[in-house]
């Protein structure tokens, strides 16, 4: 008798600790009432997306509304909301994501809102015409929009015109030369690149070659060199062509002769870093890293032109946007919230003019200040979105090593194309 | 005696009573989990696709001994854990048999060496990273502006060949000092008569050190060993942080990918089997390391 007694305790015991470990505090929304809205994001999308000041300028006008911001730690954890979302709670009602690749999770099991049809979003001066193209598409899943674009940017090279002024590549009124193929670019880094004693002193140019970036660069200069990044099937990634070939033999030469460095290989922010600190040339990375680079260098030091073809074929454009979970009880204050505030004019042009990020709607492109925008402007309207593979994560993760190893010589050219194109193939296209 | 039985079972009751809330949390939080997983590994399991589990017998443990990043990182693993092990046990015994030596202010340097376990090893591998980065990092600065031998800096973690070499290095300097501190205790516990004795005899320090210290830390090099082992197979963070597995996958380790499939391609089912044959290689590596320090005993 005592021994069940003493069972039965366990087994309340574990019922108690399973029950603390899963509960969540609920919010108890009223229309009229207090409420709160939970806001999540990256720590970076909280600076530079203003999502502070828009939290207080919103609670200075709602009274009655309280906001909560909180972040998380990298951009897989969000995977981890699934769990709550699927038994029908949240511990946050609106969620900033780095893209649809990290939305997608959420859409077999239906957890969150689609901003088209069941949020109804797009309507009057936030109809879908009033968004840049781009940052819609790198929202949708399965042709909803799942995604609301919040900024938008795009692959670029960010150049310090000092050092191309002192190797001559620049134009009568001193603007920095465009190379207009990618042989070029290398003689470009070629020259800009400066040793002494062995040791490098300037580096010619970085690409952003990282484990993390990697994937962003091949879709920007596939799509710079061809126009589209797909073959004739419209969903398959096309890297059999002369073009690619191209590129990637350039880059390998620009290696070998020490031009192009491979430090972002294993450090994502070795291009910028080098940027802020005046020791590099080119850098084939996201273009508002031009903010950065003119924060330590002066306006006058930095701009912003094209890699070889994406001021025709264009770039790779991607973003943050917002998804909203159904588990959340206040989802139509977060569509105020984000109508009102983060759709402000403070909100996108802050982001633009302090960090570099473009704003999701287009009426703010006008309000930029500095004149590079007119460059990314041009290159982010002719580039395309990120591809919707259920499983990108793998094409993000599998590519790099591929193209590493090519770069260090231990694959040759045609294996690292069909290693490409067996992985292309291989990724699942049900989303598309 | 009666009065005696009841008030062991009453005691014994006691106990129980206070051992339930760890009992319940070592239930919820490990030996659930553990089921679950090992549920997990024997299905076809996408933990954002597949509605539930789906049996599929071992077809995942077969899929990773087929997996070649698998095998790769399985390969990058041994590399890391051989060389750390050796290298953590034999540096921090030196170092314990030196400040087991030193009579001046031990303190001081116990501290020193100590000191890197309280840096998390994320951050150290943070600033490793800089230290080892090959235009503008601290190393080749020194090597080439310092020592004016700029022919010798190098891409320390851009070269497969060096790469794992930087990450093994930094972990050894993050544990050494847990090491030595384990040895030391090991060495401290020695009884002052054995040692008194080898003294009065005429031992040399070298003959003292292999005839009587080395034979009588068999339970150190249990304990040293097993959390050696143990830090050295499931090493994460500084290739994560340091490398990110690259260049290539040179540096690419079990857990990485365990993670990967479990976080980034939510294949829960196919993870928790990487997961437990990484645990089954643990434990194995583990009663190794037990079996030899129990026969030297013997």
């Amino acid at each position: 008798m005592k021994r069940r007694i003493l069972v039965l305790l366990l087994i309340a015991c574990v019922g108690v600790t399973l029950f603390a470990a899963g509960a969540k505090e609920a919010s108890v929304p009223s229309a009229d009432g207090p409420q709160t809205l939970r806001i999540t994001g990256l720590s970076w999308h909280i600076e530079k997306i203003f999502v502070e000041e828009a939290a207080k300028a919103f609670m200075q006008d709602h009274p009655n509304v309280n906001i909560e911001i909180s972040t998380y730690a990298e951009p897989s954890v969000v995977s981890n909301y699934a769990i709550d979302w699927a038994r029908g709670r949240t511990p946050v009602d609106i969620a900033i994501v780095s893209g649809a690749q990290f939305a997608a999770q959420f859409v077999p099991k239906d957890l969150i809102y689609d901003f088209d049809s069941e949020l109804n979003f797009f309507t009057g001066e936030f109809d879908k015409s009033a968004f840049a193209g781009v940052g819609l598409d790198n929202g949708q899943i399965t042709g909803k929009q799942y995604v609301l674009p919040l900024i938008n940017e795009t692959y670029a090279v960010v150049v310090n015109t000092q050092m191309f002024k002192e190797a001559g590549l620049v134009d009568a009124k001193g603007m920095p030369l465009i190379p207009n193929t990618w042989e070029e670019f290398y003689q470009f880094a070629k020259k800009l690149h400066k040793t002494s004693s062995g040791s490098v002193v300037q580096q010619g140019a970085s690409i952003q070659w990282s484990s993390v970036n990697f994937y962003a660069t091949i879709l920007s200069v596939l799509r710079g060199a061809l126009g589209d990044i797909y073959k004739a099937d419209g969903v398959t990634l096309n890297f059999d062509n002369p073009e690619f070939r191209e590129i990637l033999r350039v880059w390998r030469q620009g290696v070998v002769d020490g031009v192009f460095t491979k430090e972002m290989y294993v450090d994502n922010m070795a291009g910028r870093n080098s940027l802020m600190a005046g020791k590099l040339a080119m850098l084939l990375d996201a273009g508002g890293r031009f903010i950065e680079g003119e924060q330590t260098l002066g306006e006058e030091n930095v701009y912003v032109i094209p890699f070889p073809g994406a001021d025709t074929g264009g770039s790779f454009g991607f973003g943050a946007g917002i998804i909203i979970p159904k588990a959340s009880p206040v989802a139509d204050l977060a569509v105020q919230f984000i109508k009102e505030q983060m759709m402000s004019e403070m909100v996108q042009t802050g982001t633009v003019n302090v960090y570099g990020k473009m704003p999701a709607m287009l009426k703010y492109y006008d309000l930029a200040e500095a004149p590079e925008w007119g460059v990314l402007k041009d290159i982010a309207n002719k580039s395309g979105a990120i591809p919707p593979y259920a499983d990108f994560a793998r094409f993000q993760k599998e590519a790099p090593p591929i193209l590493q190893n090519f770069l260090d010589g231990r694959l040759d050219l045609e294996r690292t194309i069909s290693e490409l194109d067996r992985l292309a193939i291989s990724l699942d296209k049900s989303l598309f | 005696m009666k009065t005696s039985l009841s008030y062991r079972q009453s005691k014994a009751r006691m106990g129980l009573l206070f051992t339930l809330p760890g009992l319940c949390f070592v239930t919820v939080y490990m030996i659930y989990p553990l089921i679950t997983s090992f549920y997990y590994s024997f299905s076809d399991y996408n933990f954002v696709y597949s509605l539930r589990p789906k049996l599929n017998g071992i077809k995942n443990y077969i899929a990773a001994f087929k997996d070649p990043i698998f095998l790769l990182s399985m390969k990058n693993t041994f590399v890391f854990a051989t060389f750390y092990f050796l290298i953590v046990m034999i540096f921090g015994l030196i170092v314990a048999l030196l400040l087991f030596y030193y009579k001046g202010n031990s303190y001081l340097f116990k501290t020193m060496i100590f000191m890197p376990i309280v840096v998390p090893l994320s951050l150290a591998s943070i600033l490793f990273n800089w230290i080892f980065s090959e235009n503008f990092g601290l190393l080749n600065y020194i090597i080439g502006s310092v020592f004016h031998l700029p022919q010798l800096t190098f891409g320390w973690l851009t070269h497969r060949s060096t790469a794992m070499v930087a990450i093994i290095s930094v972990t050894i300097w993050s544990s050494v000092g847990f090491i030595a501190i384990l040895f030391l205790a090991g060495l401290q516990s020695i009884s002052t008569e054995i040692l008194e004795a080898a003294l009065i005899d005429g031992a040399s320090t070298r003959r003292t050190i292999f005839s009587i210290i080395l034979p009588n830390l068999h339970e150190t090099y249990i304990i040293a060993g097993i959390w050696a082992i143990l830090r050295g197979m499931k090493i994460y963070a500084p290739p994560m942080v340091m490398t990110g597995g690259a260049p290539g996958n040179a540096t690419r380790v079990m857990y990485m990918h365990i993670y990967d499939n479990a976080f980034e391609y939510f294949e829960m089912g196919y993870a928790s089997a990487l997961g437990f044959i990484l645990s089954i290689i643990v434990l194995f590596f583990s009663y190794l390391n037990m079996r030899l320090s129990t026969e030297k005993e013997g």
